[in-house]
């Protein structure tokens, strides 16, 4: 077995076969770069939504609320599936990359999002009402 | 202004290890058939080659990617915990200390 293993070693690392691999190790690591960095700049809108305040942004904040936690509870092979046949009943020929830069931002931006509120929970509740005290706005605040 | 920039040394860690953990995740979009690693994997082990050579190589390659990125992480993980950002409140809390 060993014998025929090294036996195909010269036909497996052939140039062509070593550029498919890193063709799709490049696509493998596009997809999970714009997915991230997408869903870490959206994370950042729906923290924004989930700390509105008053009771006309209730409907946002609930909205906020009820992304992250079910995104966060559905497997991610689960969400691509989903991704791929909601996406498929619109655009039939969708490109499959597209499709899986979306699964990747939902899902990223459900998880990020709860990553980013943790990270403004530890902050001091001092400096928040020492804004607050020197008339910051919301945004000023962030 | 205020809770971004001291909240960034907190958020900006796992946000990368998670980003460097997503690249093995984004295996399972092979099963919708997008040409990336795993696909490639599955797509030579058809074309005949022996499965332990394919997948091994497979395996190192996303080991290639994400270690450096994962050193990268801890290596942002340790500069941050030494930002001017967060001594402060440290200095603060020293300050308050009977």
């Amino acid at each position: 077995m060993l014998a025929h293993l090294a036996g195909e070693i010269p036909r497996f690392f052939t140039p062509q076969k070593l550029v498919l691999l890193l063709e799709a190790m490049g696509t493998t690591l596009l997809m999970t770069a714009i997915g991230c960095v997408l869903g870490f700049l959206l994370a950042f809108g729906i923290v924004f939504l989930r700390q509105t305040t008053g009771r006309l942004a209730l409907p946002l904040r609930l909205a906020a609320v009820f992304y992250v936690e079910i995104f966060r509870r559905i497997p991610f092979l689960v969400v691509i599936y989903l991704v791929l046949f909601f996406i498929q009943a619109f655009v039939s020929d969708a490109s499959l990359f597209a499709i899986a830069v979306i699964a990747i931002c939902i899902y990223s931006t459900a998880y990020t999002a709860d990553i980013i509120r943790g990270g403004f929970e530890s902050v001091a509740r001092q400096q928040v009402e020492a804004a607050a005290a020197m008339n910051f706005g919301r945004w000023q605040t962030w | 202004m205020v809770i971004v920039p001291q909240s960034w040394p907190v958020i900006l860690p796992p946000a990368v290890a998670f980003a460097v953990g997503f690249i093995k995740d984004t295996a399972l979009v092979s099963q919708v058939g997008v040409f990336e690693l795993t696909f490639r994997g599955k797509e030579l082990n058809n074309e005949g080659f022996s499965g332990l050579l394919v997948f091994g190589t497979i395996a190192f390659l996303y080991f290639a990617i994400s270690y450096p990125l994962s050193r990268w992480g801890s290596w942002l993980e340790r500069r941050l915990a030494s930002s001017p950002s967060k001594r402060p409140e440290q200095r603060l809390r020293a300050a308050h200390r009977p």
